[in-house]
């Protein structure tokens, strides 16, 4: 994170292009699945949270809130002083945030399982910052970097996370976050999405604007097809594929851009009011 | 660039406010594949029909103490706030088959959903946070290389959380920002969730060759079938411009509308061929 260059990218567009181009890719070794999960307990808080203890390069224990809903670690500055996270790392001063910057953690340990090189904000984020006062100390929050690596189960019952290694590569949230926002700065307006069909099913469906029951409905079935091989027929209301709603035009592109060629899915439709399961393979084709 | 670390603290969907739990209703003893998807800054997001309404898109939230709806939501559904901001949701499915009945849920818009659509952050329009109150229902398998989520039902009712700020509402720095990031998303124009546009269709199946894709089979009714497009063609031109792989017919088609012709240049045995087609409709 290079918050001064960054502000004049945002400031001197000229400059955005070269900084973009130097965003250096990820490049995290696959981690290989160990044969055994790592269970970690969590405290629920009373207000409903769940916090585990984390130890930050060897330092620690420092009591964190785990949040499914953080694309990023954040450390408060009292930790990061304590743990000497941002002393190379520059900084900037927001009234609201206090002093800020992005830190590389060497090792983050949750639990007993122990991760390396993940980025961290540091932060005394004010929800955090209220939550300590109302509910004991509270440094942090661990969040997608970490939890993104593992098959994770929560179990709200037993109060456990299990980890397992799955490989997953987290990428860093702040830079696509960083591109999201320069591209608003450059061009303002968003371009449109194109959802581009993995797979050629051979129907075409349509919908009407009034129309605000489930489903999309097949207009034409293609002979020959994908669609026409599985017994979809003219009139079927499609209502889910591969376990998701299709309720417009747009959902099914969608879905159908996920889907690729080869592979047979469930399809439910309801035909005369009756609600049937099929299974559509689409072909290489469009 | 402080803006930047404006949605970081956004970006965080952790909430102070309370929860408090309703009778949660015997589950069935099954698991459900719940389908869900990762938004551009990375948060777990699912979609919900609420009294058969919707779909809407929620972020599956252990940092939230129950489930949020936004205002505006809760306004269309006709579902009003009864005390101090909570409302019951009489049916809430999550894709993939989770039903839950009478469902209590906080009945505002939370700052960081308000700064995240205004800026079009998330590359698709928020409406809540699924929170503690319904996750703790259900063991929760959560693993990113595959494309569901598996949720057991637990035989668990969740406790009450309790209030942490006597008013509910912490975090007012945070509100701040959101409105922020919020009205400067309405300068720039940006909207929640992009236009999208649905890509045509030709009714060709194709295969790699050795210098240009190849038609392996025809539908008849498609639009290139139509034009007279035959099993065994090489297309190497569309529009006039080279192709050498399927993937470059991929890339020529998603920037064409239903509607547009082109010009397919094909290899038919000896003969070159320039055949007319009618992009057309369907998938």
């Amino acid at each position: 994170m290079k918050p001064r260059y960054l502000l004049l990218a945002l400031m001197g567009l000229s400059l955005v292009l070269p900084l973009l181009a130097a965003e250096p890719p990820s490049v995290k070794p696959i981690e290989k699945p160990k044969a055994k999960p790592v269970v970690v307990p969590f405290e629920l808080l009373r207000s409903g949270h769940m916090a585990v203890m984390i130890k930050v390069n060897g330092k620690g224990p420092y009591r964190v809130i785990f949040d499914t809903g953080a694309p990023i670690n954040l450390l408060n500055n009292k930790l990061a002083k304590e743990v000497g996270l941002l002393k190379d790392a520059p900084t900037s001063t927001l009234p609201f945030l206090g002093t800020i910057g992005e830190a590389k953690v060497k090792e983050l340990e949750v639990g007993t399982e122990k991760t390396t090189d993940q980025f961290a904000i540091v932060m005394d984020h004010p929800l955090v910052e209220l939550m300590s006062k109302k509910l004991g100390p509270l440094y942090g929050i661990v969040g997608f970097p970490f939890f993104a690596r593992y098959k994770m189960t929560i179990d709200y019952q037993a109060q456990t996370l299990t980890f397992v290694p799955n490989g997953f590569k987290p990428p860093n949230v702040m830079r696509s976050m960083e591109k999201t926002m320069v591209q608003l700065m450059l061009g303002g307006s968003q371009t449109p999405k194109v959802l581009s069909p993995a797979g050629q099913w051979g129907l075409v469906a349509h919908k009407e604007a009034a129309d605000e029951e489930a489903g999309v409905v097949i207009k034409k079935v293609l002979a020959g097809g994908a669609a026409a091989t599985a017994g979809i027929k003219p009139g079927d209301r499609l209502l889910t594929i591969d376990g998701r709603w299709t309720d417009t035009l747009a959902d099914l592109y969608e879905v159908a851009s996920h889907l690729k060629a080869g592979v047979a899915v469930p399809v439910s439709i309801q035909r005369d009011g009756k609600a049937m399961e099929l299974k559509v393979k689409p072909r290489a084709g469009l | 660039m402080k803006m930047l670390w404006s949605c970081a603290a956004l970006a965080v969907f952790c909430l102070a406010p309370p929860g408090r739990a309703e009778e949660p209703t015997k589950p069935p003893p099954k698991s459900f594949q719940v389908p869900y998807r990762l938004t551009k800054p990375k948060h777990i997001l699912v979609r919900a029909k609420i009294n058969g309404k919707g779909p809407y898109n929620f972020i599956v939230d252990t940092g939230a103490p129950a489930l949020f709806v936004a205002v505006p939501v809760a306004r269309k559904l006709g579902v009003k706030s009864e005390s101090n901001g909570w409302g019951t949701f009489d049916r809430f499915e999550i894709e993939g088959g989770v039903v839950l009945t009478k469902v209590k849920g906080r009945v505002e818009t939370p700052p960081q959903v308000e700064g995240m659509n205004g800026l079009g952050l998330a590359g698709v329009e928020l409406h809540g946070m699924i929170g503690y109150n319904i996750l703790a229902r259900y063991r929760m398998e959560i693993d990113l290389t595959r494309d569901k989520m598996i949720w057991t039902p637990l035989d668990y009712k969740p406790k009450e959380s309790k209030s942490l700020a006597g008013k509910g509402r912490g975090g007012s720095e945070i509100d701040l920002l959101g409105g922020i990031l919020k009205s400067l998303g309405s300068l720039l124009g940006t909207k929640a969730s992009p236009p999208v546009r649905l890509r045509g269709f030709l009714g060709v199946e194709l295969k790699d060759g050795a210098d240009f894709p190849i038609v392996q089979s025809v539908l008849a009714d498609g639009p290139a079938g139509k034009a007279g497009v035959k099993p065994g063609d090489q297309i190497t031109h569309i529009r006039g411009r080279g192709v050498t792989d399927t993937s470059d017919v991929q890339r020529f088609l998603d920037r064409l509308v239903v509607g547009d012709d082109v010009k397919l240049t094909v290899q038919r045995g000896k003969e070159k061929k320039d055949i007319a087609v009618k992009i057309g409709e369907g998938l």
